[in-house]
């Protein structure tokens, strides 16, 4: 039962959306948007389970000292400081002499939220850059003729993408007195055509993949992702 | 359902009043004239009011001939033809249509009546059991299934299906077996997706044939998850796998870890995960985003033996050149059926094949008949409403 | 150790420290570079300004603060070009670290140069859990799904919503996204199924996924990154954040392909030495 009875709910639920799709009728479409309903509810309920999880490893790991156990610290005091800051009335934070409580503007979450967290994620999705330069580096190496027209194509349209493209261009055409395609134009060009001919390409069969494991899952032909053989 | 109701035109002076002076005719012929000029003015050439097709029987259409009406089109609405009307929408001609529905919108069932630029015209909301504008799409669901089904029963029979070599997949039990030598951990990432995604499901199916792997090598596998709806899943899935090859008490709760759902926040700690922990092989298999190409690189300084798999093909640059291999768009979806050679998921995949080439025929057909300028007809046949 | 294999070896922190200086520089003394719109700007400029005052937009923010540089402008920007043509603004999130950004955008913007009321003009319904789902229960109901807004108050009373609650009646769906949920998914369950035009402000690394939405029509426009971003705030106002950033993602890209140069200098030199295999 353990196996059969997840594979009996997958089988239908996945029909019901599937009929909801093809099926105005509110009878089916109410069904539908019932249990759409529900899984807002669990999703939000999903997200006490990842704290508690969170918390559970945490704390497991301090209690048995494991190895950088002291970096669990920080980590349980932001955790539970963000959620009371969130979650206590507003009156007791306003009147601890704060101008607003709860989520609003000018609370202490608020900023938290400015101060804190914006920094943090915004460093770490500027490595990006960083990386990319000393992946660049690294990897367009022109050994063969693919990796050449790799490493040309990327040129063209990293310098085509920005306006330095365009200024370059109009320099060189004024210098040579001719009319030629401007590298902006060649980026667009670029990205319009071979590129969007592989994407399409690459999307088909991956929609079909994901058609077929989609098909697998709900049919109970595939049945690892739900815990069996 | 359709009514409609034509207004009828004024009745004409009668003929019988012979009493009638010339000029008395004269000016009611003009007024008359003056009258049926305003009426064709108003009027709405090619008005029609129906039930809005393939709906849930909440929404009414009135379209018109939007080249030869006027400059603005009042839709009016009652729920008897006596009035009081409610204006709906004020439109120009050009709009040619206009669907009521949503907020004041038609129950179903009942009748209105409208009135368009002073023509009175009714119709009833009704439901559909059949949503016609996606025939076309159940259709290719059809073929698609049936396609699977005939592969499958072909590998149920014992019918030998090729699957080419996938050096990613080829390559991940050596990475396995390399981490399991040097005494180091397996890492394995999801993606950063729900578990509402089909790639993070399919991640599952994945880590369990990896478990299975690391579980005979007694191996530590780590599993970091940046979504709390997945954490179950994930433990199920390894610990079944752990359990399908007799040693369920190597199988540690405390590895399958939900980091964060902030995508950076959760990048940030896989990459401390790494940096610490120096699993010596790192599989990325997932639906993963901006956080791919810093995980990678990271992965790559610390010398781990990485191999990644994605559907999002906007990732799979990033992944190419950081790890040693990369599983690309489909070649993702195939994992389990390569890993398990299985016969009915080798038969669903073959099944996929097959449809890829009744697509490429499409393609190859519908591409020659657009450039001798037939593209409408193909156009229309993949139209979903 | 000969300098080429000093430079074959080139230590990461090198590479970081001069895209470090590269992006640092244009900040302080600007190329002042001119940026000319593509026509998925163009076409995101062009779906917005063909609204009529008074319509409704719905519009579906889903990013959060590590993409804000390259998203805020956009948001900011279109928030500017909606309240010039003074359309009702819905704005709803499925991130949930993304509405303090809207109302920072929404005070700066809405309220704080063009005087829009909130509740009246506009309005920021917050944060719901359940992805793809939410986004089809918004065509059933929105206030269904958000009976109140991000600060607690009933939207039902509110002037913004009046004859709005369903996609039925939104003109437009204006997606400002960094990624799942997010473009892929509003084109996949709405744009199909309730046939309402979209326009998507997305970022870079994420854009030439979604040209093929824009070229097949299902997106009405598309604005790819910071220069996308940049394109439409010139369409917008003439200038804004991401144009002024361009300079700096200018000379980022040339120290890039400055980098990829050398490795290939490196390599080439090599090779004719022998000493690669």
């Amino acid at each position: 039962m353990r196996r059969e009875i997840p594979l009996f709910l997958t089988i239908f639920f996945g029909c019901m959306m599937v009929i909801g799709f093809f099926v105005p009728h509110p009878i089916v479409n109410e069904a539908r948007s019932r249990v759409e309903e529900w899984t807002i509810i669990l999703a939000a309920a999903a997200v006490v389970l990842g704290v508690a999880n969170v918390a559970r490893i945490h704390m497991h790991k301090i209690s048995r000292r494991d190895r950088d156990f002291q970096y669990s610290f920080p980590l349980l005091f932001a955790l539970f400081l963000m959620i009371l800051l969130g979650i206590v009335p507003k009156d007791w934070i306003t009147s601890m002499g704060f101008p607003a409580g709860g989520t609003d503007e000018g609370s202490p979450f608020d900023w938290l939220y400015n101060n804190a967290y914006v920094p943090m994620q915004g460093t770490m999705f500027a490595l990006l850059a960083f990386y990319i330069a000393s992946a660049a580096f690294r990897a367009f190496r022109i050994r063969t003729v693919e990796a050449a027209l790799l490493a040309i194509t990327a040129v063209l349209v990293m310098i085509g993408r920005v306006p330095v493209g365009g200024s370059i261009s109009n320099w060189f055409n004024g210098l040579i007195h001719l009319d030629l395609w401007t590298l902006p134009e060649i980026q667009q060009w670029i990205m319009d055509i071979p590129n969007l001919a592989a994407k399409r390409a690459i999307l088909i069969g991956a929609a079909l993949g994901a058609i077929a494991t989609s098909l697998k899952i709900i049919l109970g032909i595939e049945r690892s992702a739900i815990g069996g053989d | 359902m359709i009514k409609n109701r034509t207004p009828l035109p004024a009745s004409p002076s009668s003929a019988k009043r012979l009493a009638l002076s010339a000029c008395s005719g004269l000016v009611l012929f003009l007024g008359l004239a003056a009258l049926l000029a305003t009426s064709a003015a108003a009027a709405v050439p090619g008005l029609v009011v129906r039930d809005n097709p393939d709906d849930r029987g909440e929404a009414i259409l009135v379209e018109w001939d939007g080249e030869a009406a006027g400059d603005s089109v009042r839709v009016e609405r009652a729920e008897s033809e006596a009035g009081p009307w409610v204006m709906r929408r004020a439109l120009p001609g050009s709009a040619a249509r206009f669907v009521d529905q949503g907020e004041g919108g038609p129950e179903r069932g009942k009748t209105y009546f409208y009135r368009v630029n002073g023509q009175v015209l009714s119709a009833t909301p009704t439901a559909q059991w059949w949503n016609k504008g996606r025939t076309n799409l159940f259709l290719i669901l059809a073929l698609y299934l049936g396609l699977i089904m005939v592969f499958l029963n072909i590998a149920r029979k014992g019918g030998s299906l090729f699957i080419r070599k996938i050096a990613g997949l080829d390559a991940m039990e050596e990475a396995i077996g390399r981490a399991t030598e040097m005494g180091k951990p397996v890492l394995y990432v999801p993606g950063i997706d729900d578990a509402n995604n089909i790639q993070t499901i399919y991640s599952m199916a994945i880590l369990n044939s990896v478990a299975k792997m690391v579980a005979q090598y007694d191996t530590e596998l780590i599993v970091p998850l940046a979504k709390a709806f997945v954490l179950p899943l994930a433990e199920e899935t390894v610990r079944s796998g752990y359990m399908d090859v007799g040693r369920p008490d190597s199988f540690r709760a405390d590895n399958i870890r939900f980091l964060s759902d902030e995508q950076f926040a959760f990048t940030a700690a896989v990459n401390g995960i790494m940096l610490r922990e120096k699993p010596a092989a790192n599989l990325f298999l997932g639906s993963f985003f901006a956080e791919s190409l810093v995980l990678a690189e990271t992965g790559f300084t610390t010398g781990a033996i990485q191999i990644a798999g994605t559907a999002n093909i906007h990732q799979l640059p990033f992944f190419v050149v950081a790890c040693d291999y990369t599983m690309i768009g489909e070649e993702f979806f195939a994992t389990s059926a390569y890993l398990s050679r299985e016969p009915m998921l080798v038969g669903t995949l073959k099944g996929g094949d097959m449809m890829k080439l009744v697509i490429m025929v499409f393609l190859v057909v519908a591409a020659i008949a657009a450039t001798m300028g037939h593209s409408e007809a193909f156009r229309s046949l993949l139209v979903i409403r | 150790m000969d300098w080429k294999t000093r430079l074959e070896r080139l230590d990461r922190r090198i590479i970081f420290l001069v895209i470090f200086f590269a992006v640092l520089m244009p900040l302080f003394f600007p190329l002042g570079l001119s940026i000319t719109p593509g026509p998925e700007a163009t076409a995101f400029h062009a779906a917005i300004e063909a609204l009529q005052p008074g319509d409704a937009v719905y519009l579906a923010a889903d990013y959060d603060p590590g993409s804000l540089p390259e998203l805020q402008p956009m948001l900011e920007a279109a928030i500017e070009q909606l309240c010039k043509k003074d359309v009702r603004i819905i704005a709803g999130s499925l991130w949930p670290a993304c509405p303090p950004l809207v109302n920072r955008a929404f005070t700066q913007i809405a309220e704080g140069r063009f005087q829009k009321v909130y509740g009246t003009d506009y309005v920021n319904l917050g944060f719901k859990e359940g992805r793809e789902v939410v986004m089809n229960q918004l065509g059933q109901s929105i206030r269904g799904v958000y009976p109140v807004d991000s600060a607690g108050a009933p939207i039902g009373d509110m002037p913004v919503m009046s004859g709005v609650d369903s996609y039925a009646d939104i003109k437009l769906i204006v997606n400002v996204s960094a990624g799942y949920p997010g473009t892929k998914e509003w084109v996949q369950q709405v744009r199909s199924r309730y046939s309402i035009p979209i326009v998507a402000g997305c970022t870079a690394v994420s854009a030439p996924e979604y040209f093929p939405y824009f070229q097949s029509g299902q997106l009405s426009g598309l604005l790819g990154g910071l220069a996308g971003a940049a394109e439409y705030e010139v369409l917008v106002s003439g200038s804004g954040p991401a144009a002024k950033k361009m300079d700096a993602q200018s000379l980022g890209h040339i120290v890039i392909i400055g980098f990829i140069l050398l490795g290939n200098l490196i390599y080439f030199l090599r090779s004719r030495e022998g000493s690669v295999a």
